[in-house]
């Protein structure tokens, strides 16, 4: 009886100590993140994604979870070349952004990310999805912006929407500049780059300057 | 590996026999813990006391161990056909374990989970695939199929006899936007409907749509649900009509050549179905003006209602100014309307509709004389129409659909025939009622419907008064049935009832798909249609039976990225035609004297169509080719003797092509026609109707410039109709005593219109 009562306390420690070294949701996501981040095609993000997605599954009642079980699926959206296929994924964004709103977490991210997937939506049949999808991209930006102005992502994700706009839409490079500028002055105002706070976009957000600034 | 797996290796049986008495073992995932069963009852006391023993010793095993036995999953994952299907995940059900397939659709890893575990195969565009696997520590290889969802394969859809042209799929052989924007059309729906595949090319002599063998009469033009009676501008001898219908009020064109729905009745040959916008996106306002006038429009939107108004005026003097007319307007054409509609979308994604259109126009004009050849007289009218159309569709649950329609129309035209007074007068109510369900996996669904319309035409022409007025009733039932993702047959029948013949009749239709690939389906319908007698007949008293066709048609379509090919055959047979006996043939359509009517007439069409689009190959070029040949003839009207009609051309060729010039921000839409000679009347000749005319040719250029103006999206645009100034003859007329022959000629060889229009959308505020 000794002997067991020894090895359960043993076991009660081990339970304590390993249990601390478990990798917390954090940890899942930073490694998926750094999938996603360095990704250059479909390939990788299609890792990103699973693996994304496996982390959604298990944290059901995390947004942030959810939310790059989106993120992912949006991006992919636009790398994929088969027209069905894309919706497909937007769909797959869409049913993540159905879980955050069942959390019923509000926040200036969460409207980001609900614009980002119109946008991904539109960017399926442009031609004839912009009179759709352009209201609900706006809409959520602004939304996201009453509630933090100093989110990069929507300055960022306006510049990209007026960069790829045809020139005579009132869109164009020249057009697209000034939004590039202020989401680069808000990301400089993130102090710290967390997994849990999301900060994508930084890099391309100097791409596209660059690009804007040569032409 | 990654250290979450210490703590449960640690505790964790590593095999059934560590377990005694246990036969199934599964992880907890809060714990941590596994869970054991024995005989599916959870583990009593005594056997937790014998699992302490063994954790206890578990416990020192594994601390003293420094390496775990772990589990490499591998595999391969494959689609239906045995393709290695890659980027799909494979995982452990519950858990973060797992990877994705590569290129080759192959797969490895490593888990440390152990026991009774579930596989999960995930892939967007495919069922997600599971498979219980039992881990032991060694590897595990696992082979998994996939099987495509039904979003990925796409369903297969009947496309016999019809061109969608629709924003709501994203595949779409046409959008409504093509058909605006199509040279040559004028930005009539009707003239860009002339450049597909099995309608006649109309010279610009008949006003109408002439479908597969099928005259101006036999074709019906839907709005909402219900029949348009007065889609085209009253009718002129020898100069075509445009259509009534606004090119921008539409979301959805639905053009079907044959074999149509039992939704729908009294059309030999085809039915245009169109259906109007939903609720506009945003506030708007439209200004135009043009070689033909001025327009202006705009909605309104409030939350989940808005209202639409438009009013424009024509006027063709600037057009007529630079353009040379084979025909002499001696009195302008001016004209009016104005429109209002009221949208709303009400719960459950239902939505009402409401559209009020009232218009006036008057012309004189001094035409070829359709009663002697080589004279002219002078043709004047005034147009007063009304129509009030409304529709409401409503979903009673997620599977049920109601769905009804009303429309109401008054048409007037007061005409100077030469010297003699003319005025017609004809109005429609029409009612329609539809409940639509379907089963929950939505593999059948099935329509019940009901239709009536009555509708009265009176003529006086000087002293002589035709009259008459009609009340059809109609039912019909439709199912649509996809046992299987590559099938699907869709049966109806429609039953008639006219009050005027007092007849009736019952038709069955069949429609049938089956999907041949990825890309490609066959597709099949047959059909019988009828149809009472043309107004003229009837107008004059003549109650003639119902006449008749039935088609039979197959259609094999692939569409792939982008390009789209569709080739489609037919043969229709006609029977119970309307027949004058007793007179001699004329070529004039406004002939008085029909002599004796009958059913007697007869006749068939069969032929080919194909249409091919590509708009991948070359990036913002876009373009299509339909072609169609037709055989077909007929004893009908006045005819004596089965022919092919004077209004048929054997060939139809058009060639559309798009390019946008970025740079330019300019779009330049061309189009080229040709169809081969049309028979013509010539009393010298040894066969009736037995000479053809000269093949037509026709070259138009649209270009559009798109600028914001002032926040104004703009688009200033150009139109050159048949540029080369092609001098097409579209027949000949002979006088009386057949000596003198006169050429039917278009009312205008080339042709030039500018327009612009500015388009104000409400602004969102800058995010800066």
């Amino acid at each position: 009886m000794k002997t067991i009562i020894t090895s359960f306390a043993l076991l009660v420690l081990t339970v304590t100590t390993v249990r601390a070294q478990e990798p917390t949701m954090e940890d899942n996501l930073k490694e998926a993140y750094a999938i996603m981040d360095t990704a250059k095609g479909i390939p990788s993000l299609m890792t990103a994604s699973a693996k994304f997605d496996l982390i959604a599954t298990k944290y059901q009642d995390q947004w942030v979870a959810q939310y790059y079980g989106a993120y992912t699926k949006a991006i992919i959206s636009y790398f994929e070349p088969d027209i069905a296929k894309k919706d497909l994924f937007v769909d797959e964004a869409d049913a993540y952004l159905d879980k955050i709103v069942v959390l019923g977490t509000e926040n200036d991210h969460v409207f980001v990310l609900k614009a980002l997937v119109a946008n991904a939506r539109m960017a399926v049949d442009g031609e004839h999805r912009w009179q759709e999808y352009g209201p609900i991209f706006e809409e959520n930006l602004k939304k996201a912006k009453e509630l933090n102005e100093n989110n990069p992502h929507i300055y960022y994700l306006k510049a990209v929407s007026v960069f790829y706009t045809p020139k005579m839409f009132g869109g164009g490079a020249k057009k697209a500049k000034p939004y590039f500028e202020k989401a680069k002055e808000k990301y400089a105002l993130m102090t710290e780059r967390t997994v849990m706070v999301p900060y994508w976009g930084e890099p391309q957000n100097e791409d596209y300057l660059k690009q804007v600034n040569a032409d | 590996m990654s250290d979450d797996r210490i703590f449960s290796l640690t505790i964790r049986p590593t095999s059934l026999q560590d377990v005694p008495f246990a036969d199934f073992c599964y992880p907890e995932l809060e714990s941590y813990l596994y869970i054991c069963t024995v005989k599916n009852k959870p583990m009593t006391k005594q056997f937790t006391k014998t699992l302490f023993s063994i954790f206890s010793f578990l416990f020192f095993v594994s601390v003293s161990m420094t390496t775990f036995a772990q589990t490499t999953i591998k595999g391969e994952v494959k689609n239906q056909k045995g393709e290695p299907v890659s980027y799909a995940s494979v995982s452990i059900q519950n858990t973060i374990d797992g990877t994705t397939t590569g290129v080759d659709g192959k797969f490895s890893f490593t888990t440390n989970l152990k026991g009774a575990q579930t596989l999960v195969v995930n892939l967007v565009g495919y069922n997600k695939a599971t498979q219980s696997i039992t881990l032991t520590d060694s590897i595990y290889t696992v082979a998994i199929q996939l099987q495509a969802s039904a979003k990925q394969l796409e369903e297969v859809t009947i496309t016999a006899g019809t061109i969608e042209a629709n924003n709501d799929r994203s595949v779409a052989v046409l959008k409504p936007l093509d058909i605006v924007t199509t040279a040559g059309a004028q930005a009539d729906v009707i003239g860009a409907i002339q450049t597909l595949p099995g309608v006649q090319r109309n010279g610009g002599d008949q006003t109408g749509l002439m479908v597969r063998g099928g005259d101006v009469n036999e074709s019906s033009v839907i709005v909402d649900g219900t029949i348009t009676q007065n889609a085209f501008n009253s009718s002129v001898p020898g100069v075509a009509q445009r259509s009534r219908l606004n090119p921008f009020a539409f979301k959805g064109t639905a053009f079907s050549s044959g074999g149509y729905t039992v939704r729908y009745g009294q059309a030999l040959s085809a039915i245009l179905d169109l259906q109007t916008t939903d609720l506009p996106e945003k506030n708007n306002m439209n200004i135009g003006a043009h070689f033909a006038g001025a327009y202006i429009s705009g909605s309104k939107l409030m939350g989940k209602n808005a209202v639409e108004y438009a009013a424009n005026y024509t006027n063709i003097a600037p057009y007529l100014a630079v353009a040379n007319t084979n025909v002499d307007f001696y009195e302008v054409p001016q004209g009016g309307g104005i429109s209002t509609r009221f949208v709303s979308r009400t719960e459950n994604s239902g939505i009402f509709k409401m559209n009020l259109t009232h218009s006036f126009n008057k012309s004189g004009i001094t035409i070829p004389d359709p009663s002697a050849a080589g004279a002219t007289f002078n043709f004047g009218i005034q147009n007063e129409n009304t129509l009030l159309t409304t529709s409401y569709k409503y979903f009673i649950n997620e599977h049920v659909k109601l769905f009804s329609a009303f429309s109401f129309s008054n048409n007037t035209d007061e005409i100077s025939w030469g010297a003699s007074p003319v005025y017609r007068n004809d109005g429609r109510l029409q009612g329609r009622v539809e409940l639509w369900f379907e089963t929950k996996e939505r593999k059948f669904n099935l329509l019940v419907g009901s239709d009536v319309q009555r509708f009265d035409y009176t003529q006086r022409f000087d002293t002589l008064i035709g009259q008459f007025d009609e009340l059809l009733s109609a039912g019909y039932v439709e199912a649509e049935w996809k046992p299987i993702l590559w099938f699907a047959i869709k049966p109806g029948v429609r039953g008639e009832y006219s009050q005027l013949l007092g007849k009736g009749n019952i038709v069955p239709r069949a429609a049938f798909a089956f999907r041949t690939g990825e890309a490609s389906q066959i597709s099949a319908a047959t059909g019988m249609f009828y149809q009472t007698a043309p107004i003229n007949y009837l107008m004059q008293g003549y109650r003639p039976d119902f006449q008749q066709s039935i088609h039979y048609m197959l259609n094999y379509q692939w569409m792939k990225k982008d390009r789209t090919l569709r080739v489609e055959a037919y043969y229709k047979s006609y029977d119970q035609l309307v027949r004058e006996n007793g007179t001699a043939y004329t070529p004039n359509q406004y002939r008085f004297d029909l002599g004796m009517v009958d059913n007697s007439g007869s006749g068939y069409a069969q032929g080919i169509d194909f249409f091919w689009r590509d708009r991948k190959s070359i990036k913002n070029f876009d373009y299509w080719i339909s072609y169609s040949y037709v055989d077909t003839k007929r004893l009908y009207q006045n005819y004596i003797d089965k022919v092919t009609p004077d209004y048929v051309s054997d060939h139809n060729l058009n060639v559309i092509a798009k390019y946008f010039i970025m740079k330019w921000q300019t779009n330049i839409s061309a189009t080229y026609s040709y169809a081969s000679g049309r028979p013509y009347y010539n009393p010298n000749a040894t066969g009736f109707l037995s000479e053809k005319s000269p093949d037509f040719h026709n070259f138009s250029v649209t270009f559009s410039y798109l600028t914001t103006i002032r926040k104004m999206f703009t688009v200033f645009y150009l139109s050159l109709d048949n540029v080369t100034n092609q001098k097409n003859v579209l027949g000949y007329r002979y006088s009386a005593d057949g000596t003198q022959r006169f050429e039917i000629i278009p009312p205008m060889y080339r042709s030039i219109f500018l327009g612009v229009n500015f388009s104000l959308t409400e602004f969102n505020k800058d995010e800066l």
